[in-house]
């Protein structure tokens, strides 16, 4: 080998050349004062080197994270791939900010509301069958005064007092409007099952007693009853 | 550490934007450091970086959690710098080629700082091809393993020291011909 070709092994790093590399490149070095001269000028340029990688302390901005987050907010929803976007909030926000959805979302709402709406005009007109078969049986239509008057006779229970015919739709009333009434009615609730408990109401169409034990279970009405 | 930082990925790629705001916060120095070496140029650091941590936000859930984040984001900025490089070598070439090379001939400050240093390299490294220009940097300034090198580039370790033989070449030239003091 020769000068060239110790002159090109001389612009790598000691650990850049393969093991015997180095040993010629020393044998040769030691040999030629010429080469030597070129070393020491490379030695020198990377010296240089070594001072920038010293004082070139590069500092980026100070509010260089606010920016990138900002930019990732306002251009980086949309993930490339489709699985990546930001937390679950801004996600709903992003969402929502959306004109069709804006659109479907009060469309949403609206019928929710009307379904709302349907449904409070049912109870109502439950409660209203329930008062007229109460008023069609010489029950008063009051219900805190037909409540004193079923806690007055309670007492009485005693097995052939006067019944109370409920039918399976009054039933139906009854529960539908068991969250909506006031607590007397609540109370009315429970005197019926304390009767029907007591076998002191007779089911119209043969509603047994599990099949309404079963139909308040299913409305969250505990059972047994607390005394009244 | 390791540990510290692949927690804060694993958060991070669940969307949360603190735990990536942690994760910018550890490694923006670097990233814009390695950007500013290769640009020059602050405003276009500024820009590379935040383009990279876009990316990085973007594709986090490809991320390989065997692979190591820093040289994950050296690959992003690279590539970002480069197209910005490739620009700038192309109108470098275009100067050279109407011979107006007069930014070549402007003296050069005594006083030693941040700044000179800065116009130096960037006198001396204005001629290197883009990839020479990258290699040099991320061998000789950030000091990466030839192998570290090959693998953000996607080339060999054979071309990646072709590519530092010439880019030291040239610069050791060109400083000579400016008649540099190094």
């Amino acid at each position: 080998m020769n000068c060239r070709h110790y002159r090109k092994l001389l612009l790598f790093k000691a650990e850049e050349l393969t093991a015997r590399e180095r040993t010629l490149l020393q044998r040769h070095l030691a040999a030629c004062s010429r080469c030597r001269e070129q070393y020491r000028e490379l030695d020198l340029h990377q010296q240089w080197l070594d001072k920038i990688k010293r004082e070139q302390v590069v500092h980026p901005p100070d509010n260089l994270t606010d920016e990138i987050i900002r930019s990732i907010r306002r251009n980086g929803r949309q993930s490339i791939n489709g699985k990546h976007s930001l937390v679950i909030t801004d996600r709903i926000f992003e969402f929502f900010a959306r004109g069709s959805v804006r659109l479907a979302f009060a469309a949403v709402v609206f019928v929710l509301a009307a379904l709302f709406a349907a449904q409070e005009w049912i109870v109502l007109q439950r409660i209203q069958h329930l008062e007229k078969s109460l008023q069609a049986q010489n029950i008063s239509p009051s219900w805190s005064a037909l409540v004193e008057q079923r806690v007055e006779s309670m007492s009485a229970f005693a097995g052939d007092q006067q019944q109370i015919v409920i039918d399976r739709e009054m039933l139906q009333s009854l529960l539908a409007a068991h969250d909506k009434l006031q607590m007397e009615n609540k109370l009315l609730l429970e005197i019926i099952v304390k009767q029907a408990e007591k076998a002191h109401i007779q089911w119209e169409d043969g509603l047994t007693e599990g099949e309404l034990k079963k139909l308040l279970t299913d409305k969250n009405v505990q059972l047994p009853l607390t005394e009244l | 550490m390791a540990q510290q930082i692949h927690e804060v990925i694993a958060r991070a790629r669940n969307g949360d934007m603190q735990a990536f705001r942690q994760l910018v916060d550890m490694h923006q120095q670097f990233a814009y450091r390695v950007a500013f070496r290769l640009l020059a140029n602050h405003d276009d650091a500024r820009d590379v970086v935040q383009e990279s941590f876009i990316r990085v936000w973007k594709n986090l859930p490809r991320f390989d959690d065997r692979s190591k984040f820093t040289t994950w984001l050296y690959k992003i900025v690279v590539h970002l710098c480069y197209d910005d490089l490739r620009s700038a070598y192309k109108r470098y070439k275009c100067d050279a080629d109407c011979r107006d090379r007069s930014w070549e001939q402007l003296p050069i400050q005594e006083e030693s700082g941040d700044a000179d240093m800065i116009e130096h390299y960037r006198r001396l490294s204005a001629g290197l091809k883009p990839r020479q220009q990258v290699v040099f940097i991320l061998r000789d300034l950030e000091e990466l393993e030839l192998g570290e090198i090959a693998a953000i580039l996607k080339i060999s370790i054979g071309a990646v020291k072709s590519n530092l033989y010439y880019a030291r070449l040239n610069i050791r030239q060109k400083a000579k011909e400016m008649d540099l003091e190094l």
